[in-house]
């Protein structure tokens, strides 16, 4: 059990006044399970006019805000404080079969499959082509346990693919980010969900951070850590188990949840519409620190 | 008198025949026509052959001056596929329009049933009627409809179906619409047409009237409005095929039309931005397809749309018709189950049979359908539209991945069989003809009850069988028989005018339309100036050759509105040719008619709410000249004076259309403005480039050029009645307030219609203090001190001053009155970036 104060600043600089802006936020951790939220604030500068507090259609809590003031700059900074407590994953080769849990999905003919089902189909940022479907069968050969299957898909994603910001943007298809072999966390998440989704299996995009530590003998660096994502894999008893292709991990007590959903057009942690501002700056910080349980102090955020 | 009908029938019908084994609507079997045909025969009949082709003549005018064909196609190239209507309706009987009527009540039953439970408690997907794949797997399914705490009250308010009667006389279900359905307003254009070309014919034959049902359809429309705000009707904009219909519809029913840029959500309210303020909307008729409504929740669909409309919505401060989402209960993904899904939601059975389609998520329909050439394979996302091209989304030709594709995801494909067509009698060639046809027919919900439209969209199909609504080959006005003793309903038109309420000024002129009124004053004055330029050209060439100096002096001017091209070794003749045919044709020159035409039709058809019928038509007329895309060849050899001429006349003629017709309200501001802050850039431009000739030019010519292509060559004469001379020339094309064509009379005319102008507080805004300094500074120049000495001298820094000065004041018009109609950019936070 670990508990993690985390700040989570966003900030664009407009060339030119915006008159009216619209941002859907997903900022505010989830609660499951597995994380309880002690604590969640946030700060938006200028003000907004309106702001609707909601859960989206993933069970997600979801934000809207309007700022209908001209603005020049936008800050939107939130704080929060969560507990994660990931129990330790099922034996992979004790899962069932994957075909099993694909036909499970197609009709929904098992407890959980159809809450599961929603997961299980291509989505705006996951299109399955041939290849993507070829790339997921070198793991998935007939019979295999689903969870050791895509364990493997796991590592083999993390083996031949070079973590590159500059190889992919926020719009690259997965079927070029297979191609090029690069790309950075998003991007090996959505080719795990794609390539799971090619045979049925259902599949999540989880929006989150990650733990890091800083290299021994040194200081943590503010604001030097990012959003990260990775993707759920869903089995029958067990439910869902993430697993992190850009790490080669499972998710654990070092992963905190933001949101999920089919990819990240659902879950996209500040996504925008402004009128006018003409080309913009982005400036986001994020920095994730553990609380000493000794330590455990009233929260920061507010 | 049946007797005498029947004489009649016979007449019309002699050469009338059908295939064998085709039902055809008018006769029967064996060749004689069906009773409720009889009526209206017997009327055609006694018009005789030459009173029907007169009437197919004048419904063709009707058309025309409807606008009908303007927009069919935005290309202007595609015109020739226009709205073609043919002059004999198809008529249908009492007991065919009950189980059409009863088949579409169902429809709309089980459409609403299903998205209730769908984008809420989710049992069909439980109780396995449908599976998780359609439902979850289908870009119908809107992730951002479902799950909200407050579903809306009702999703399917309009529905359209399109039915075919196959070659055994059975109705059959095609296909249908349930997110935007569209094509009524041209079901009532084509209606309006008609009945006005056959008059008594019409009025005799005892047909349901379309106003009862428009009347049920504006109800649904206040009744969704509420007390929350205005009803508008939404659509894609002028570029779409089907403009005309909702343009038409909205002047039915007397609401604006508007696009995603008339709306802004401030709060949790949608807004129309028009110049007076933000004015709350209630509802929306929506012919905008739902996955390009809302840019904040659907990311990823092109441009536009209205951030944060959804919110709204899901608050239920603003209600849409259709319902967000509504169009995943769509026929092409629920078609194959209609069987269970009536019976599990309705407890009844269905009452039309259907196209044979099968959805190929199912791997027993995917073996029987891949490789039948009988089965046309497409994605249940295609959309189809009357006139947009026939059964978009099907393939004919499957390509080799398509079974692998399918076999991966085919919960996202459909295939469907052709259903063959019955036919129905056509006036072409001054007879009678069988023509294989389809219909489209329209259903509301008011309160509780589906109103169905008596009537409908017919379309003629080319080929003996269809998949979906036929297109290409024309339309049909649908005719219900009406029992004998109905009242005609009053139409909602003669209603609307018994209640207008005196008003001198409408204040509520969209700022989107205030735009496009701004440019079309531009553009039209720009094709003017740009047209007068090469009329002088033209004329110089034939008289003089090109080789003259005339010739070269008016190669100078034209120079003057195209790039500079340096080094150009060609000779003087060529270059010139090259000119003209450069500022009639080029997509790219800036002051050239190609582009200038295009803005033209738009921003004419973004305004046409406001534009009297004149000008409409004038505009219209100068837009589709097809001489304008003709190959010209050598300039010189063929000028091009004729479409030069009737070109600048038809200008004329909407300047003074909008002059003499338009009410001086904010609509004719925005145009004059247009117009004004264009003529001043131009004669300004032309101006100061006419005074200083090449070095060898004749200067009296030179300057005879500049007053003929100002149009102000009679009044000088009258005024000095001596050659040209620079002083005089310059004072009356700049500086004399009252020539009309002159600089300085632009500028006050602006000054004035600023002052008129919505604006804050007590002060002069920006634009009116500029074009106020403006006037000022021209007034107190002499021009004499203007006499052209060499670079940078007065009249250059005059020039200067004045492009300057419109530029920003044509900025601060932007800023005050259209900023809100800019299209929207999306922004997404940064990815995740952890290793």
């Amino acid at each position: 059990m670990t508990r993690y104060d985390v700040r989570h600043r966003t900030e664009y600089a407009y060339a030119l006044p915006v008159a009216l802006s619209h941002h859907l936020l997903h900022l505010e951790p989830r609660a499951t399970a597995q994380q309880r939220v002690h604590a969640h604030g946030l700060t938006i500068e200028p003000l907004p006019s309106w702001s609707d507090r909601r859960q989206d259609a993933f069970g997600n809590p979801a934000r809207a805000v309007t700022v209908a003031s001209e603005h020049s700059s936008l800050l939107i900074e939130a704080r929060s404080t969560v507990e994660v407590d990931v129990p330790a994953p099922p034996k992979a080769e004790t899962t069932p079969a994957w075909e099993t849990i694909a036909a499970a999905c197609a009709t929904a003919d098992m407890a959980g499959a159809l809450g599961a089902a929603r997961f299980a189909f291509a989505s705006p940022f996951t299109a399955t082509d041939d290849a993507i479907e070829a790339f997921a069968r070198e793991s998935f050969a007939p019979g295999r346990p689903a969870l050791d299957a895509a364990l493997d898909l796991n590592r083999r994603i993390h083996e031949q693919f070079a973590y590159d910001p500059s190889a992919t943007t926020v719009a690259t298809p997965v079927a070029d980010v297979l191609r090029l072999r690069r790309g950075v966390c998003q991007d090996f998440a959505h080719l795990m969900l794609a390539a799971l989704r090619s045979l049925g299996l259902p599949a999540r995009y989880v929006s989150g951070y990650l733990l890091t530590r800083p290299p021994p003998g040194q200081e943590r660096l503010i604001g030097a850590d990012a959003s990260h994502a990775w993707a759920g894999f869903w089995l029958p008893d067990a439910g869902w188990i993430d697993l992190d292709p850009t790490n080669d991990r499972i998710a654990g007590d070092e992963h905190v949840t933001l949101a999920w959903g089919r990819d990240y057009g659902d879950v996209s942690p500040v996504a925008g519409v402004v009128y006018g501002g003409g080309a913009h700056v982005l400036h986001v910080a994020v920095d994730v620190v553990p609380i000493a349980e000794a330590a455990e102090a009233p929260s920061q955020a507010g | 008198m049946r007797a005498r009908d029947d004489d009649a029938s016979i007449d019309l019908l002699r050469a009338y025949r059908p295939s064998p084994g085709v039902y055809d609507e008018c006769v029967d079997a064996e060749g004689r026509p069906r009773a409720h045909w009889r009526p209206l025969l017997a009327r055609l009949a006694a018009l005789g052959r030459d009173g029907l082709e007169e009437r197919q003549r004048a419904l063709l005018r009707r058309l025309q001056a409807s606008g009908v064909a303007f927009n069919v196609y935005a290309r202007p190239e595609d015109r020739k596929a226009a709205w073609d209507l043919d002059p004999i309706p198809v008529v249908l009987g009492e007991a065919d329009w009950q189980t059409l009527e009863r088949a579409l009540v169902q429809r709309v039953r089980l459409a609403e049933g299903v998205l209730r439970d769908v984008y809420g408690p989710q049992r069909l997907l439980r109780e396995r009627v449908l599976s998780p794949s359609l439902v979850f797997g289908s870009d119908e399914f809107l992730w951002a409809a479902a799950q909200w705490p407050r579903r809306p009250p009702r999703f399917v308010t309009t529905y359209a179906i399109d039915v075919a009667r196959d070659a055994e006389g059975r109705w059959i279900l095609l296909t249908d619409q349930t997110d935007a359905p569209t094509g009524l307003g041209w079901a009532v254009a084509s209606r309006f047409a008609l009945a006005q070309a056959l008059g008594g014919v019409f009025l005799e034959t005892g047909v349901h009237r379309l106003g009862g049902y428009l009347a049920q359809l504006d109800d649904a429309l206040l009744d969704a409005a509420g007390d929350r705000g205005r009803a508008v009707l939404l659509s894609p904009g002028p570029a779409d095929p089907s403009y005309f219909s909702h343009a038409f519809l909205a002047r039915y029913l007397g609401v604006p039309l508007i696009e995603t840029a008339d709306l802004t959500r401030r709060d949790g309210r949608v807004y129309l931005k028009t110049l007076e303020g933000l004015q709350a909307v209630g509802a929306i008729l929506r012919k905008r397809p739902a996955r390009e409504l809302d840019p904040l929740y659907l990311p990823g669909f092109g441009d536009g749309g209205t951030p944060g409309l959804l919110d709204a919505a899901r608050l239920g401060s603003l209600r849409m018709v259709n319902a967000f989402g509504s169009g995943f209960a769509q026929h092409r993904t629920l078609g194959p189950f209609v069987e269970p899904l009536a019976r599990h939601l309705l407890g009844e059975s269905p009452a039309m049979a259907e196209a044979p389609l099968r959805w190929l998520g199912d791997p027993v329909a995917r073996r029987e359908v891949i490789g039948s050439p009988a089965w046309r394979i497409g994605p249940l996302t295609a959309r189809q539209d009357p006139g947009s091209g026939d059964h978009r989304g099907f393939t004919t030709e499957p390509d080799p991945d398509l079974a692998r594709r399918i076999a991966r995801d085919g919960h996202r494909w459909a295939a469907q069989r052709a259903v063959p067509l019955a036919t129905t009698p056509c006036w072409r060639g001054g007879r009678l003809e069988p023509v294989p046809w389809a219909m489209r027919l329209f259903a509301c919900v008011v309160g509780d009850r589906v109103h169905v439209l008596p009537g409908g969209l017919g379309r003629l199909s080319s080929r003996p069988a269809a998949l979906g609504l036929p297109s290409g080959a024309g339309s049909k006005d649908v005719w219900v028989m009406a029992p004998p003793h109905e009242t005609p309903v009053p139409t909602l038109l003669s209603q609307r005018m018994a209640e207008v309420t005196l008003q001198r000024e409408a204040r509520d002129l969209l700022a989107g339309m205030a735009d496009a009124l701004f440019w079309l004053g531009r553009y039209t004055e720009r094709a003017q100036s740009t047209l007068r330029l090469l009329r002088a050209v033209l004329a110089r060439l034939l008289e003089a050759g090109a080789a003259h100096d005339t010739a070269r002096l008016t190669g100078h001017l034209l120079a003057g509105h195209l790039a500079p091209a340096p080094d150009d070794e060609r000779p003087p003749a060529t270059r010139l040719a090259v000119a003209v045919s450069h500022l009639l044709q080029s997509p790219d020159c800036v002051n050239g008619l190609a582009p200038a035409l295009a803005a033209i039709q738009r921003n004419a058809t973004l305004s046409r709410g406001v534009l009297s019928q004149d000008s409409w038509s004038a505009l219209n007329t100068l837009v589709a000249d097809r001489r304008w895309r003709l190959d010209l060849g050598p300039i010189l050899a063929q000028p091009p004076v004729e479409l030069v001429d009737d070109a600048i006349r038809l200008l004329v003629a909407f300047a003074g259309t909008a002059a003499e017709h338009m009410t001086r309200n904010d609509a004719w501001r925005f145009l004059d403005m247009g117009v004004r802050l264009e003529r001043a850039l131009q004669v300004t431009a032309l101006v100061d480039r006419g005074v200083r000739p090449p070095e060898d030019a004749d200067r009296e010519a030179a300057l005879a050029a500049l007053l003929e292509i100002g149009d102000s060559h009679m009044t000088y004469r009258s005024r000095y009645a001596a050659l040209p001379l620079p002083v005089p020339v310059l004072d009356l094309l700049l500086l004399d307030e009252t020539n009309p064509r002159g600089l300085l009379y632009q500028v006050v005319q602006l000054e004035r219609v600023l002052m008129d102008l919505p604006a804050d507080g007590i002060y002069r805004s920006p634009a009116q203090r500029l074009a106020l300094e403006l006037a000022t500074r021209l007034r107190l120049v002499d021009a004499r001190d203007l006499a052209p000495t060499g670079p940078g001298d007065r009249l250059d820094a005059l020039a200067a001053d004045v492009r300057r000065t419109l530029a920003t004041l044509s900025d601060q018009v932007h800023r005050a009155y259209f900023v809100m109609a800019e299209t929207p950019t999306t922004t997404f936070s940064g990815r995740g970036l952890e290793r």
